[in-house]
């Protein structure tokens, strides 16, 4: 019976091509993003499978809430918990704390940014690393070793054995390798690139090397910590013990009354894909975003299962007769739901192909990087077997109304005469699949355009600061001067000031500035640059000068320069008025305002201005800023890399253009690629909808149609009343889709500190081009009928 | 083989009771071969239907072989009239994306037949109607008669006791028409019970009795 099933299917979507291309095409358009999001979201839930004991380890969070009585939760917590847990309660069987570190890290010529962490001895046994050469056992228990990950270790030392050699990181000192890690099984939320032991994080507090953080409880944000419980204990029993202890200390901490946290019990295997925390360490996914995938995919989904159950519904006139004679010859209502079913899951087959095809095209493209790599697309069994399972869910979405409307036929009736058959699903209700198509169609539409806009805006507005013509290099402390003054010398260089962020992109961070000893603290951002940052950028003075020169042998700070939006804050009433003025930064430290600045986005275009302090340190910048003159070729940069060479032969080079940079950024290219994919595979699918449904309606009213020219209609007027209907439809759809994606991009676009207006033009632009898309697709397929012979449609019925 | 009693069916137009049937008494006996006659909307098909099962009567009794059809659920009628009645019908309604060979087969595929089995009660009717030739066209590639040939062979297929046919030459040239008579009168020799709907007394004339319905009454017997 199964056979003969579909066999009549496979018969079916050879003779309708027209339909069985509208319904394979769509479907496929949407299963591509579908297959794509199903790919994401396995890669996400594939972490952190191969620990050895998930059921009994847990990670300690910390839920705070802060002065403003605002709740958040940290991923992290104080390092020494660990030790009052242990000691106090008898619960834990073995830990880890996790205390991450970042920075630069050396060995012989070889100089790289490295993401390590600090962890305790029970690292192997606890997480499941197994080691490709050192003893587990021993490799983390003695002070100044460390750990690399297998492509740490080949970085560093390539083919030759790592074991035994030593890496110095930047401040902390030498470490010596004992121990490379084997590919771990699976993937991990942990994905430090070296682990370092604990031991030697006493040492390096002794000797200032790193802030004292091992008896701090006031530091909630440093460390993580994991651990496994004992067999006989339960997650309710740690519960207590970690509330306990954050109650104990809550009590005597002067924070009561003003800030409260208290320790939360994660299990492991629930740190994927959790809620979102603060300071969260590793890839552990973004519940939020997984959800929006799926919810949109599934949209999209839906729209292209609209298409096929419309068509075939509006078909079902034509299978009617089918169904009855079916009936007749014997078959119960069941026998002809499955047949039906069966159909719409074998035009699911070829429209997964086909969105598997589509798939790898828009993989590979500039605009799909942000959301899967080609290697993702290698399918193992798993993602095979999901595949299936959505094919077939898919499938059933598709046709499980069609196939129960059709099943519900009564044979006498359909037999009789066809044209008597209520169809459950009216013409109202294909109607409504239309308008809600072409609703989400043009509400995809004026979102997408409303964002290109604002990112296009973003990308070339101006910033208050000069970005063209700059590069910017990143060069750590060690011979800067050298090489600062090397390029001082190329022709074609304007100026090079050296600073401790790139403007544009974000400060380096946030201090506390007191208009006197007492005061009140505000708040502002600060960069440490040099004099030469205002020449070098255009950065216009309000009143006062630059930074003084001052002697090489004055490492304090003694200068600052403030933006024109720190002064109200500080009470200073104009530009010239702060010049000279001593105010006091980091709590204590005394300085004199050299100068106010003009405000400029130094955070980006995303936010508003905000109170800025411009700090001279001497050892603290970590860029240079190269300005050139205009007419320099883009292959300028070359020549740079050569001066850096000079000075840093064995370190990459890795200046960059900051106009290309700030293009990059602000213009959201993958966003906006996205966002237009989507949207073009929403508005395809409602058009492939409407196409659909014209050219069941032409067919259905040929006659009528017929008889109408025999009565003397023109060709105009018959095209007036078919196109009438469907205009209808889509009027309502902008009537709706118009103010809603208004207001989505109304809302979205507040975000931004600057920003657009949603013009009339876009609502024109999105209504006017829909209009257009849809008059083509119904004017082409109703001329046809308009013209034809009259006589022929009336003969053949 | 059945009995009608006290059969009336009605439908209701603009909240007034109009009757299709009213009050039908009937009783076929096996191997009869009855033509039911009348003019349009008198309710010959209606009546037809019902004997089917295809349609349920408002009031009355029908008793199939001794069954209580008006007291049974849909799923237990359909089993009954699936392994005793056949149907043929004046627009043929073969199914158009099958082969002549899948339409006969239609049948018995809902009646849980082994595919073995099926092949060769199917290549024994098609060798029977003299059709073996056409079996792999499709109903569209096919004359009006061997339309309703191959309606006649889907409807024997299961070797039904009752064959009902609703006008089953009505759509056919005179020739055609009477090469089906002659069919059927074969047929009802060889035992098969038929009841035809027509409006033509030339056809009538190949019953054994003919039965004349106006305004849904039974006028004489």
């Amino acid at each position: 019976m199964i056979r003969n099933y579909i066999k009549i299917a496979i018969r079916n979507l050879m003779r309708n091509k027209t339909f069985s291309f509208i319904n394979i095409f769509g479907l496929g358009l949407s299963m591509a993003v579908c297959l794509l999001v199903i790919i994401r979201v396995k890669d996400q839930l594939s972490y952190d499978k191969f620990h050895p004991q998930p059921d009994r380890m847990y990670r300690i969070i910390t839920d705070v809430t802060n002065k403003e009585g605002n709740d958040f939760t940290l991923a992290s917590t104080p390092l020494p918990l660990v030790d009052k847990l242990t000691t106090d309660f008898d619960v834990v069987e073995s830990y880890v704390r996790i205390y991450p570190w970042d920075g630069n890290a050396q060995s012989g010529v070889k100089d790289l940014a490295v993401h390590p962490a600090f962890a305790d001895g029970d690292f192997f046994k606890l997480f499941g690393y197994t080691l490709q050469s050192g003893n587990s056992h021993t490799a983390l228990t003695s002070p100044n070793s460390i750990v690399l990950s297998k492509q740490l270790a080949e970085k560093f030392f390539g083919q030759s054995d790592a074991m035994g050699q030593v890496i110095s990181l930047a401040n902390l000192g030498d470490f010596r390798v004992t121990g490379v890690l084997n590919q771990p099984a699976g993937k991990s939320h942990l994905e430090r690139d070296a682990y370092m032991s604990m031991s030697t994080v006493a040492q390096l507090e002794k000797a200032g090397k790193l802030t004292a953080n091992l008896e701090q409880w006031n530091n909630l944000t440093s460390a993580y910590t994991y651990l496994l419980l004992k067999p006989q204990a339960d997650q309710h029993q740690l519960t207590r013990a970690v509330h306990n202890i954050s109650d104990q200390l809550m009590k005597q901490s002067k924070l009561s009354g003003k800030e409260h946290f208290s320790f939360t019990v994660q299990p492991f295997n629930k740190i994927i894909l959790s809620e979102e925390m603060h300071f969260s360490l590793g890839n552990t996914g973004s519940r939020g975003k997984v959800l929006a995938e799926i919810v949109i995919a599934f949209v999209i989904l839906l729209s292209a299962c609209f298409n096929y159950t419309n068509l075939s519904v509006a078909r079902s006139l034509k299978r009617g007769k089918e169904v009855g004679v079916r009936k007749v010859a014997g078959a119960v209502r069941s026998q002809v739901f499955v047949q039906f079913i069966i159909e719409s899951l074998i035009t699911a087959i070829p429209a997964l192909v086909l969105g598997w095809l589509i798939l790898n095209l828009i993989v590979g493209q500039d605009f799909s990087q942000e959301m899967a790599s080609a290697s993702d697309l290698t399918p193992d069994g798993s993602t095979l077997l999901w595949f299936t399972v959505f094919t077939l869910f898919a499938g059933l979405l598709a046709g499980v109304l069609p196939a129960w409307a059709l099943s519900s036929f009564n044979p006498v009736e359909v037999l009789k005469n066809l044209s008597t058959v209520k169809l459950f699903l009216g013409n109202n209700f294909r109607k409504g699949l239309i308008v809600v198509q072409f609703t989400l169609s043009l509400v995809a539409t004026i979102f997408t355009l409303t964002f290109f806009r604002q990112f296009d805006y973003m990308a070339n507005a101006d910033p208050g600061f000069r970005k063209d013509h700059i590069i910017t290099i990143p060069v750590n402390a060690n011979g800067q001067g050298v090489l600062k003054h090397e390029l001082e010398q190329l022709s074609g260089v304007t100026g090079v000031a050296a600073i401790s962020t790139i403007p544009g992109k974000d400060a380096t961070g946030g201090t506390r500035v007191r208009s006197k000893p007492g005061a009140e603290p505000i708040g502002m951002d600060y960069y440490f640059a040099d004099a030469a940052i205002l020449s070098t950028m255009n950065l216009p003075l309000l009143a006062g000068t630059t930074f003084p020169q001052q002697a090489d042998s004055i490492r304090a700070e003694q200068y600052v320069i403030l933006n024109e939006r720190a002064l109200q804050p500080l009470h200073i009433g104009s530009p010239q008025e702060a010049v000279g003025k001593t105010i006091w930064i980091d709590d204590s430290v005394q300085v004199q305002v050299a100068g106010v600045l003009q405000n400029f986005f130094h955070r980006g275009m995303t936010n508003p201005y905000i109170p800025l302090v411009l700090r001279n340190k001497p050892g603290t910048y970590n860029y240079l800023i190269v300005s050139t003159s205009t007419s320099l070729p883009a292959t300028f940069l070359t020549t740079v890399e050569s001066a850096w060479k000079k000075q840093y032969p064995a370190q990459p080079f890795e200046g960059r253009w900051m106009n290309d940079e700030w293009t990059a950024r602000n213009s959201a290219t993958g966003t906006v690629g996205m966002l237009g994919f989507l949207t073009f595979i929403t508005v395809t699918i409602s058009v492939l909808g409407l196409l659909g449904m014209v050219i069941y309606t032409t067919e259905t009213r040929r006659k009528e149609i017929g008889i109408r020219k025999v009565m003397g209609a023109t060709v105009a007027t018959i095209m007036t009343l078919l196109s009438k209907s469907f205009l209808k439809l889509l009027l309502i759809a902008g009537c709706i889709a118009l103010p809603v994606g208004y207001l989505l991009g109304f809302f979205f676009l507040n975000i931004f500190a600057n920003r657009i207006s949603i013009g009339i033009d876009i609502l024109l632009i999105s209504f006017s081009g829909m209009l257009l898309i849809a008059l083509m697709t119904i004017i082409t397929q109703i001329y046809q009928v308009a013209t034809a012979n009259p006589v022929n449609s009336l003969r053949s019925e | 083989m059945l009995d009608l009693k006290h059969i009336s069916k009605w439908v209701n137009v603009g909240g007034k009771p109009t009757f299709l049937l009213k009050d039908i008494n009937l009783t076929v006996n096996a191997g009869e071969f009855i033509s039911i006659m009348g003019p349009s909307g008198s309710g010959k098909s209606t009546l037809l239907h019902i004997i089917g099962m295809l349609d349920d009567a408002n009031e009355g009794e029908y008793y199939f072989n001794g069954e209580a059809v008006h007291t049974m659920k849909e799923k237990q009628r359909s089993q009954l009239y699936k392994r005793h009645i056949g149907f043929v019908f004046q627009a043929y309604h073969l199914i158009d994306e099958l082969t002549v060979y899948e339409n006969i087969e239609t049948p018995l595929i809902y009646q849980d037949i082994k595919s073995s089995e099926r092949k060769a009660m199917v290549a024994d009717i098609l060798d029977r109607f003299q059709i073996v030739g056409k079996k792999d066209l499709f109903p569209t590639q096919l004359s009006g008669g061997q339309q309703q040939l191959v309606g006649i062979a889907r409807a024997l297929i299961a070797k039904p006791q009752l064959l009902l046919a609703d006008e089953p030459t009505g759509n056919l040239n005179s020739k055609q028409g009477e090469d089906i008579m002659e069919l059927f009168r074969q047929l009802n020799k060889e035992g098969v019970t038929i009841i035809q709907v027509t409006h033509s007394e030339k056809n009538a004339e190949y019953g054994t009795r003919i039965i004349n319905l106006l305004d849904g009454r039974i006028d004489n017997n």
